[in-house]
C-alpha cells in the first residue's frame, strides 16, 4: 500500500509538473494576447471549448488553457520556493535548538510565539503592506512573487523546527554520536555528517506538507484578493476571477480548482507514501 | 458596434402602473439589499452613498432633487424663487417656509429652530462635518418665526439653494442632537445610529455593517403613506449576488449599485422577474494625462510638479493621438453595458451643461499615427515603439484594482501599442489610491505615473465648484501636502479667466454657455482630460415594486414613501 | 499540575503583550487610509478635518498606548457594565471604528454569535463525523473501507475550503434553491418554523466546514488508532475475550483520543481563520467578514482589535491543549 501511494503521488506530481513546464512548447498560445482589433476581440470573448481553445476563452479573449498552464508554473514555483525557505529556516532553528543547549529555551519560545500569531489575518495585512513596495523595488513580476514566497515560508517553518529539534534531541543520545564525539569530531562536523542525513527522512515528509500548505494558502490569499496582482495568472487568482462568472462559466472555477486539488493531493499522497516507506515508526505530524 | 442598450436600462417611469390606493402599511415588507453595508445613519458624519441612502428613509431636507435635477419641496412648503420672493432680489439671502403641522417621529413639532440647529451642528468649529461644503458662504441662519428660516450669504449667490437640499443635508432634531455638537458628534452613537426624522420610516434595529430594519413612521405627514409597513435593508456580499437576489431568486425587491458585466446584465433581464433602473448623473470615467514629469530620477518634492513639464505629454499632438486611438464605444459596451455611454464631455449632465461635441467618439488609428509622425516620434529601430531624441515613447498607466478597469486598461494598452506607444500597467488598491495620504507615493493626487484612470463627479446639480478644481492654484504639490484636486496639473490662464466670469454670473443661459465652454477647453481643446464613459447608476428592481423613479441627483431611497407593491 | 497551569498563564501575559505590539505595528504600517472611504465629492479641506478628528494623524506610539489601555482596562470594564448594568467605564473613550464611529467591541459582540454558531457547529459536527472514520480504521485495519476512507480524507484535506464552499453554494443554493443564498442575522428563533429556517440557513456553511474538519481530524484519528492498536493492553483486552467493538471503543479509542484532542484544541485558531473564507462566501455576518471589511476600508482600530482577539484565542487554545495533554495522559501528570 505504501508503495502504491508513493508511486501514485510521484506520478501525479511529475505529470502535473511536466505539463506545466513543457506547456509553452506543447501549447504555444500566448496567455496574455488580446486582439487589438476590437471587432475580432469582441468575437473572441467568452468562447466555449473548441479545438482552437480547449478550455475556451475569458472575457477578453485570452486562451484559458494557456493561462492555466502559466498559472501552474507560478503556483508550483511558489509552493516549491516557499517550502525550500521554510525547510531551510526550520531545520536550522531546530538543529540549533536541539544541539546547543543554551539556545534551546530561547529558540523554542520564539517558535511558540511565532506559532501563536494568527496566520491568515496577519498574512493578509502583510501582503497589503508590502506589495506595492516590493513591486517597485523588484519589478512588477518578481516583487509579488518574492514577497509571497517570503510570507509563506516565514509562516511555515515552525512545525519543521519542532520536528527537527525532537529528532536531534533523540539522536544526540545515540551511541554513534557519542562515538563521533569521542574521537574528537566537533559540532559542525557532527551536524553535517551525522545529524543532517538522519534528519533527511522526517524533514522530507514535513517538506511535502509544506508544499501542500503553501499552494493552498496562496490560492486562499488570491481568493481574498491579496495575492498576486490581477494580470498575473496563478491558479488562485484564476479562481478568484472565475468566481464572478461561476454561474455562466463554471469551467473557469472548476479547471483551476481541479488543478489545485490534484496538485495538493499528489503532494499529500507523496508525503504519506514517503512516511510509510521511510520509517514506519515515525509518529504523526 | 454592438449596443446592448436596446432592451436594458431604459429609465422606465413606473407611473404607467396603476397607483394603488394603498393604506399605510398595507403592502408588507420592503426588502432592500446593498452590497456595501451601511455603517452609520448620520449623513453629516459620512459621505458614503450607502449611508446617505439609508438615512434618507428617515431624515428629510427642505427640498430634494427630481430625476431631472430640479428641486422639489419636502419639508418646505415651496421652493423659494426670486419670483415668489423666497430669494432676495440681491440674491444674498433665501427664505424657506416650513409646511405647517410637521412632526418628528417622536410626535414633537418641527420648527425653524431645528433648521438653525442643523446649521450650527455642521459648521461647528471643532466638528468635522462631511457636508461642510453645502454651507460654504453661509453667514447666518435665523429663525424668523417658528415656521420660517432665513439663510444669509456673504455674496450674491447664483445657487442660493445649496444649503439644506438633497439627502446629504437633511434637518436634524435639535432636542435629540443637542449634546452632540463639535467634537462630541462622532461619539454620539445612540443618535448616529437611530436619528429621529420626519421621513416615512423609523429605524427599529441597526446592526453596523450588517442590516437595518425600519417600521412605518406613525407621524408621517401623508396618512396614506408609506405603503410598506416595514423595511429591511440588508448589507454585504457583492454586486452580482445582490443582482441575482432581486432578478433571479426574488429574495429582495431592490438592489443598489449592481454594476455587473454586460453579458450578465442581459442574462438576468431575460429571466423576467425584474429589470435594471439607471440614472445618469455627473459620473464620468476618465483618463487623466500628467502634464508634469513624474520621473523617479527627479528629486523628491519636484516630481509631478509644474517645475518639470512632461517630456512627452506636453505636446498637444501626442495627447490628441492618444485620444484618437481609443474606441470609447467598445469600452462602454465591454465594461458597463446599460450603465455606461461613451462620452466626450467632462460635464455630461444636466442636459443644459453638456456640450454637443461627439468628435472624440470615432476611433481613428491612422490619424493617430500620422499625428505622432508629425510630432517627431518615429520608430527607428523597428521594435514597434516610437522614439524621439533617444527617448522611447513609453508611458506608465495606473488605476485601481477593479476587474472592469483592468479590462479597460488591457484594451487601451493594446490600442496604444498599435500606434507605437509602449505601455506599462499598474494597479493600486483603491484604499491607497484614494487615500490622500501625503506619505504614500501611490495616491492619485501624487500622480507618480504618466497616465491614470478613475471616475469622479460632483455633489448636486451645479458643476461650478467642480470646474473650479481645475485652476492653476489647485495643483497638488508639497506646499499643500498634495491635498488639492487639479490632478492632471492643467493650467490655462484662459480657463481661469472664464471660470472667474462664471463665478460672477447669475443668468442661467450665460452660466450654461460658460460651463460648456470651460468643458470644451479642458477636453477637446487641450486634451488634458480624456473622458471615456459616462457612467450611470445601475440598480435592480423587482417587477412587483412600483413607484420607483430612478434619478441620479438625489439618494435612491429618498422617495421610498411613494413606493408600493404592484399586485 | 496547578503550578504548571499557573506558570503557563504567567508566560502568556508577556507573550500577549509582545503579540499585541507586533499586531498593532504591522497593521499600522499598512498602506491605505480611511480617507479613501470618504467620497471624492467632499472637498479636500473637509476630508482633512474628518481624518484629523478620527485621530488618524496621531503618532503611532501614542495610539498604541491608548489602544493598550483600552483593550486591557476600558473594554473589560465596559463588558462588565453590559453584563451587570454597572457604570464603571462610563465616559471613557472606547476603541472606535473609523467606519461607523461606534465602539468596535459592540460590533464584535453583535457578530460573535454568528461566528461561534457556524464555526463552532462546523467543528463539533466535524469531530463527531470523524469518529466513525477512526473506528472503522481500528476495526478493519487495511481493509477496503479503511483504505477507501483514507483516500477520501486525503482528498478532503487537499480540496481548498473556499472551492467546495463556492461549488456547494452554487449547486444547492443557487441552482436547486434548497437553501437561502444570504444569511439573515436578524432571524430570531421563536418557534419551530423559525428554528427550521435557522437550521436551513446554517446548513450549508456548517456542512462545508464539518466535512473539511472531519477530513483533517479523521486523518489524525486514523493514524492515532493505528498506533494504539498493536500495544500490549489492547492485546490483553482481546485475549480476555472481549468483543472487537468493545475493545476498540473502550481500550483503543480513549488512548487514541489523547493526541487527537490536543490536535483539535491546537486547530481551533486555524478554524477561526477558515471562518473568514466561509463567511465571505455564505455571507454570514460574523467576525471574519468584519475583518475583511475592515481591511478593505483601512479601518485600523477594528483590524487591530480583531487580529489581537484572534491572537488571544490562539494563545488560549495552546494553553488548553497543553493542559489537556497533561491532564489526559497519566504518564505526563507528574511532570
Amino acid at each position: 500500500m505504501a508503495d502504491a501511494r508513493l508511486v501514485a503521488g510521484l506520478a501525479l506530481l511529475a505529470g502535473l509538473a511536466a505539463a506545466v513546464a513543457l506547456g509553452p512548447w506543447l501549447w504555444p498560445l500566448d496567455p496574455t494576447f488580446i486582439d487589438p482589433d476590437p471587432v475580432r476581440m469582441l468575437a473572441a470573448r467568452n468562447l466555449p471549448g473548441s479545438a482552437a481553445h480547449p478550455l475556451g476563452t475569458d472575457q477578453l479573449g485570452r486562451d484559458l488553457l494557456a493561462r492555466l498552464l502559466q498559472g501552474g508554473r507560478i503556483s508550483l514555483a511558489v509552493g516549491l520556493s516557499a517550502m525550500v525557505l521554510a525547510v531551510t529556516l526550520g531545520t536550522a532553528v531546530g538543529v540549533l535548538a536541539g544541539w546547543v543547549r543554551g539556545l534551546d529555551g530561547l529558540l523554542m519560545r520564539l517558535t511558540d510565539a511565532w506559532l501563536s500569531l494568527p496566520l491568515l489575518p496577519l498574512l493578509l495585512v502583510l501582503l497589503m503592506l508590502f506589495r506595492d513596495a516590493a513591486s517597485r523595488a523588484l519589478g512588477p513580476e518578481a516583487g509579488p512573487f518574492i514577497l509571497i514566497v517570503a510570507a509563506l515560508g516565514l509562516t511555515a517553518w515552525m512545525p519543521v523546527a519542532r520536528l527537527a529539534r525532537a529528532e536531534v534531541l533523540s539522536l544526540r543520545e545515540r551511541d554513534f554520536i557519542r562515538a563521533a564525539q569521542g574521537i574528537g569530531a566537533r559540532g559542525p562536523r557532527i551536524i553535517r555528517h551525522h545529524l543532517l542525513p538522519n534528519l533527511a527522512a522526517p524533514v522530507l515528509v514535513a517538506a511535502t506538507l509544506c508544499v501542500a500548505e503553501a499552494i493552498l494558502l496562496e490560492s486562499v490569499l488570491s481568493f481574498l484578493g491579496q495575492g498576486f496582482p490581477p494580470d498575473f495568472p496563478t491558479w488562485g487568482s484564476l479562481l478568484h476571477e472565475g468566481l464572478d462568472d461561476i454561474r455562466s462559466h463554471p469551467g473557469r472555477v472548476l479547471w483551476p480548482g481541479l488543478a489545485i486539488t490534484l496538485t495538493v493531493l499528489a503532494v499529500n499522497l507523496l508525503g504519506e507514501g514517503l512516511r510509510r516507506q521511510l520509517d514506519p515508526r515515525l509518529r504523526d505530524l | 458596434m454592438i449596443r446592448m442598450t436596446a432592451l436594458l436600462g431604459l429609465m422606465i417611469p413606473v407611473a404607467f402602473a396603476p397607483a394603488a390606493h394603498a393604506q399605510r402599511g398595507s403592502d408588507g415588507t420592503l426588502r432592500l439589499i446593498y452590497h456595501q453595508a451601511v455603517s452609520i445613519l448620520n449623513p453629516y458624519l459620512s459621505g458614503g452613498t450607502k449611508d446617505i441612502d439609508a438615512a434618507s428613509l428617515m431624515l428629510e431636507p427642505l427640498a430634494g432633487f427630481d430625476e431631472n435635477g430640479h428641486l422639489v419641496p419636502r419639508l418646505a412648503e415651496a421652493v423659494p424663487t426670486v419670483e415668489n420672493g423666497g430669494v432676495a432680489a440681491d440674491r444674498r439671502s433665501v427664505t424657506w417656509r416650513l409646511r405647517p403641522d410637521l412632526r418628528w417621529s417622536d410626535g414633537s413639532p418641527v420648527t425653524a429652530e431645528d433648521v438653525v440647529f442643523t446649521h450650527s451642528y455642521c459648521t461647528h468649529p471643532e466638528g468635522a462635518c462631511a457636508q461642510l461644503a453645502k454651507f460654504a458662504g453661509v453667514t447666518a441662519v435665523e429663525a424668523v418665526d417658528p415656521l420660517t428660516v432665513r439663510v444669509s450669504f456673504d455674496a450674491p449667490k447664483a445657487n442660493p439653494w445649496i444649503a439644506f437640499t438633497g439627502a446629504s443635508a437633511p434637518i436634524l432634531q435639535k432636542a435629540q442632537f443637542a449634546a452632540c455638537l463639535g467634537a462630541a458628534a462622532a461619539s454620539c452613537s445612540e443618535q448616529n445610529f437611530a436619528p429621529i426624522g420626519t421621513g416615512p420610516f423609523v429605524v427599529q434595529e441597526f446592526r453596523v455593517n450588517d442590516v437595518a430594519t425600519f417600521a412605518a413612521n406613525p407621524h408621517y405627514r401623508d396618512p396614506a403613506r408609506p405603503a410598506f409597513a416595514e423595511v429591511v435593508l440588508k448589507g454585504g456580499g457583492d454586486a452580482e449576488g445582490a443582482a441575482r437576489a432581486v432578478l433571479e431568486t426574488g429574495e429582495f425587491d431592490y438592489a443598489w449599485n449592481t454594476l455587473i458585466p454586460p453579458p450578465l446584465q442581459a442574462e438576468l433581464t431575460t429571466i423576467g422577474k425584474g429589470n435594471f433602473v439607471t440614472g445618469f448623473g455627473g459620473l464620468v470615467e476618465r483618463i487623466v494625462l500628467n502634464l508634469t514629469d513624474p520621473s523617479p530620477d527627479l528629486p523628491e518634492g519636484t516630481r509631478s510638479t509644474p517645475r518639470h513639464p512632461h517630456p512627452i505629454l506636453s505636446d498637444l499632438r501626442v495627447r490628441r493621438a492618444l485620444s484618437l486611438a481609443i474606441d470609447r464605444g467598445v469600452l462602454a459596451d465591454l465594461g458597463y453595458g446599460s450603465a455606461g455611454r461613451p462620452v466626450c464631455n467632462l460635464i455630461p449632465a444636466p442636459a443644459e451643461y453638456a456640450s454637443a461635441d461627439t468628435s472624440c467618439l470615432t476611433q481613428d488609428l491612422a490619424a493617430a499615427k500620422a499625428l505622432l509622425d508629425q510630432a517627431g516620434w518615429q520608430d527607428q529601430d523597428g521594435d514597434g515603439v516610437r522614439e524621439k531624441d533617444g527617448r522611447p515613447l513609453a508611458l506608465t498607466f495606473q488605476t485601481t484594482v477593479n476587474p472592469i478597469r483592468q479590462d479597460v486598461q488591457a484594451l487601451v494598452k493594446s490600442w496604444w501599442s498599435e500606434i507605437g506607444v509602449s505601455v506599462t500597467l499598474r494597479q493600486i488598491d483603491a484604499g491607497v489610491f484614494f487615500g490622500s495620504d501625503p506619505a504614500s507615493p501611490d495616491t492619485h493626487q501624487k500622480f507618480y505615473a504618466d497616465v491614470q484612470m478613475y471616475a469622479s463627479e460632483w455633489d448636486g446639480t451645479d458643476p461650478e465648484p467642480y470646474l473650479a478644481q481645475l485652476t492653476c492654484d489647485r495643483i497638488p504639490g508639497p506646499e499643500n501636502q498634495w491635498q488639492a484636486e487639479n490632478i492632471g496639473r492643467f493650467c490655462d490662464p484662459a480657463f481661469d479667466a472664464a471660470l472667474a466670469r462664471l463665478q460672477q454670473s447669475i443668468a442661467p443661459d450665460e452660466r450654461a454657455a460658460l460651463i460648456r465652454a470651460l468643458d470644451t477647453m479642458v477636453t477637446t481643446g487641450q486634451m488634458a482630460l480624456l473622458p471615456l464613459v459616462h457612467r450611470g447608476r445601475l440598480s435592480a428592481r423587482a417587477n412587483s415594486l412600483g413607484g420607483v423613479v430612478a434619478g441620479p441627483w438625489d439618494a435612491e431611497l429618498s422617495r421610498a414613501a411613494e413606493w408600493y407593491r404592484i399586485k | 499540575m496547578r503550578r504548571y497551569i499557573a506558570r503557563r498563564l504567567l508566560i502568556s501575559v508577556p507573550t500577549l503583550l509582545v503579540i499585541s505590539a507586533v499586531v498593532f505595528l504591522v497593521v499600522d504600517l499598512a498602506p491605505g487610509s480611511p480617507a479613501s472611504q470618504i467620497p471624492q465629492t467632499i472637498p479636500a479641506e473637509v476630508r482633512a478635518r474628518i481624518i484629523e478628528q478620527m485621530g488618524v494623524n496621531e503618532p503611532a506610539l501614542w495610539r498604541y498606548l491608548l489602544w493598550l489601555r483600552q483593550v486591557f482596562m476600558i473594554e473589560p470594564l465596559a463588558a462588565l457594565d453590559a453584563t451587570f448594568g454597572t457604570a464603571m467605564a462610563e465616559g471613557q473613550a472606547r476603541i472606535t471604528s473609523w467606519q461607523s464611529r461606534g465602539p468596535v467591541m459592540e460590533v464584535i459582540a453583535e457578530r460573535l454569535p454568528q461566528t461561534l454558531a457556524v464555526v463552532g457547529g462546523g467543528y463539533l459536527l466535524g469531530a463527531v463525523l470523524a469518529l466513525p472514520i477512526g473506528i472503522v480504521a481500528a476495526l478493519r485495519p487495511g481493509g477496503l473501507w479503511d483504505r477507501g476512507l483514507g483516500l477520501v480524507t486525503l482528498l478532503g484535506v487537499s480540496l481548498p475550503t473556499f472551492l467546495t464552499a463556492a461549488l456547494v453554494s452554487l449547486l444547492f443554493a443557487a441552482r436547486l434553491g434548497w437553501f437561502p443564498t444570504a444569511y439573515d442575522t436578524t432571524l430570531r428563533v421563536t418557534d419551530w418554523a423559525s428554528l427550521g429556517q435557522q437550521v436551513r440557513q446554517m446548513a450549508l456553511p456548517v456542512g462545508v466546514l464539518a466535512l473539511a474538519n472531519a477530513a483533517v481530524i479523521g486523518r489524525y484519528l486514523r493514524a492515532a488508532m493505528q498506533e494504539v492498536l498493536p500495544q500490549d493492553h489492547v492485546r490483553a483486552a482481546r485475549a480476555r475475550g472481549l468483543s472487537e467493538m468493545r475493545v476498540v471503543l473502550v481500550h483503543v479509542l480513549p488512548n487514541a483520543l489523547i493526541p487527537v484532542v490536543t490536535v483539535i484544541a491546537l486547530g481551533l485558531p486555524t478554524v477561526f481563520g477558515g471562518a473568514i473564507v466561509t463567511e465571505t462566501i455564505f455571507k454570514v455576518n460574523g467576525i471574519g467578514a468584519a475583518l475583511i471589511g475592515a481591511i478593505r476600508a483601512s479601518d485600523l482600530p477594528m483590524v487591530q482589535t480583531i487580529v489581537f482577539l484572534f491572537a488571544v484565542l490562539v494563545v488560549l487554545c495552546n494553553l488548553i491543549a497543553d493542559v489537556l495533554y497533561a491532564a489526559l495522559d497519566p504518564r505526563l501528570r507528574h511532570g
